[in-house]
C-alpha cells in the first residue's frame, strides 16, 4: 500500500493542467467549426491533435509505458486496410452498382 | 504491488488467481439470454438484467488488485488499451462502411443538425474533463469531489446521448430511417457510439453506488482510472465520427 501510494503521488506531481487541456481542446473543436468546415485537410489535422492531446494527458498515454502507446497504436496499419478496401467496395461503379469487383482487384 | 526486485520476481513466479465467484457464470448466462432477445424481444430485459447482476458480482471487489504482468505493467491496464486496440477495428469498419455507403448515398449529408451535434461533442469533451478529475480526486483522497465528479461525468454522458436522440428524431422526421442507404450506415455507427456512452454511463451508476457505500478509497483508482481509459476512448472515437459525419 505504502508502494502504491507512494505511485500515486509521483502520478500526481506529474500530473498535467487538466482544465488547460480541456481549454484547448475547446478551442480547436470551435476552430472547426467556424473557420475550417470548408478545409478538409486542416479539419483532419485539428482532430488529429484533439486526439493526441486526450489519449496523451486524459489517458495518461504521455507518462505511462511504452507499451500501452505500442498496443493503441498498433491497429492502425490495419484500420488504413480496412478503410482503403471498404472505401473502394462501396463507392459506387460507373453504373451506380457497388464496386466490389473492383476491390478484389487490388488484392 | 511493490517496484522492488525481489518482490517483483516474486510476483512473477506466482500464479495469479481471482477469488471464486459465480460473477462470470451469470454473465455468460445474461448475454445469451440478450442474444436469444434479439429474436425473442421479451428476452432483452431479462438478458439486460442477468447481465448487470453478474456485472455487479464481478466488479464488486473492495480493492482493484495490482498484480503486475512480465512487461512490467498493470494487468489490468493492459487488458483495458488491448480491448481498446480491439474496439479501434470494430469502429474502423464501421466508418469505413458509413464512407462507402455516404459516397453512394447522394447529397443528405446537409439534413444533419451541426450546430446540436456540436453541443454534444462539448458535452462530450467536458464530460472527458470532469472524468479525469474525479480520478485525480479519488487520487487525493477527496472522496466527496470524487462523487460529485462522477455524477457531473454521468450527467454529461446522459446529457450528449439527449441530444443524440434529438438528432436522430430530427433526421427520421426527414425520411431518412434505417431502410434509406445513408440511414443505415448513419444509425449504425452513432448508435453504436451511443451503445458505448450507455455502458459507460451504466459502470459509473456501479463506481457511484461503490463510493456511497463507502467502499472507494485511494486505493481503488487504479479500477476508476480503467474506466478513465474507457470513457476517454469514447470520447475520442466521436472526435472522429464528429469530424467525418458531420465536418467532412
Amino acid at each position: 500500500m505504502t508502494e502504491y501510494t507512494s505511485q500515486l503521488t509521483e502520478h500526481a506531481q506529474r500530473k498535467p493542467n487538466y482544465l488547460l487541456i480541456f481549454g484547448v481542446l475547446a478551442a480547436i473543436t470551435l476552430i472547426e467549426v467556424t473557420l475550417a468546415t470548408d478545409k478538409p485537410l486542416v479539419l483532419v489535422l485539428l482532430s488529429m491533435a484533439k486526439i493526441v492531446l486526450v489519449a496523451g494527458y486524459y489517458m495518461h498515454l504521455r507518462f505511462a509505458s511504452g507499451w500501452f502507446t505500442a498496443i493503441f497504436l498498433t491497429p492502425l496499419p490495419f484500420v488504413a486496410l480496412v478503410m482503403v478496401a471498404l472505401v473502394v467496395a462501396l463507392a459506387p461503379g460507373a453504373d451506380g452498382s457497388a464496386s466490389v469487383n473492383g476491390v478484389c482487384s487490388l488484392f | 504491488m511493490s517496484s522492488h526486485p525481489d518482490v517483483q520476481t516474486h510476483a512473477h513466479d506466482e500464479i495469479h488467481l481471482p477469488p471464486p465467484s459465480w460473477g462470470p457464470i451469470v454473465i455468460a448466462l445474461g448475454v445469451t439470454v440478450l442474444a436469444f432477445g434479439f429474436v425473442l424481444p421479451l428476452l432483452l430485459p431479462v438478458g439486460a438484467i442477468v447481465l448487470l447482476v453478474g456485472i455487479w458480482k464481478t466488479s464488486n471487489f473492495s480493492v482493484i488488485d495490482e498484480i503486475r504482468t512480465s512487461m512490467g505493467v498493470h494487468s489490468r491496464m493492459l487488458g483495458m488499451w488491448v480491448f481498446l486496440a480491439s474496439e479501434i477495428m470494430f469502429f474502423a469498419g464501421l466508418i469505413a462502411t458509413f464512407l462507402g455507403y455516404k459516397q453512394r448515398a447522394g447529397e443528405v449529408a446537409y439534413l444533419l443538425n451541426v450546430p446540436l451535434m456540436t453541443i454534444g461533442t462539448f458535452l462530450l469533451l467536458t464530460s472527458s474533463f470532469s472524468a479525469v478529475s474525479a480520478l485525480s480526486a479519488l487520487q487525493q483522497n477527496k472522496l466527496k469531489a470524487f462523487r460529485n465528479w462522477l455524477i457531473a461525468t454521468m450527467i454529461l454522458g446522459g446529457l450528449f446521448l439527449g441530444v443524440e436522440l434529438l438528432e436522430w428524431g430530427e433526421l427520421i422526421g426527414h425520411g431518412i430511417t434505417t431502410g434509406t442507404l445513408f440511414g443505415s450506415a448513419f444509425f449504425t455507427l452513432t448508435g453504436f457510439h451511443g451503445l458505448h456512452v450507455l455502458i459507460g454511463i451504466v459502470w459509473m451508476v456501479f463506481l457511484l453506488a461503490r463510493t456511497l457505500r463507502g467502499r472507494m478509497t485511494p486505493a481503488s483508482a487504479t479500477g476508476v482510472e480503467i474506466f478513465g481509459l474507457y470513457w476517454h476512448f469514447v470520447d475520442i472515437v466521436w472526435i472522429v465520427l464528429f469530424t467525418i459525419v458531420y465536418l467532412l
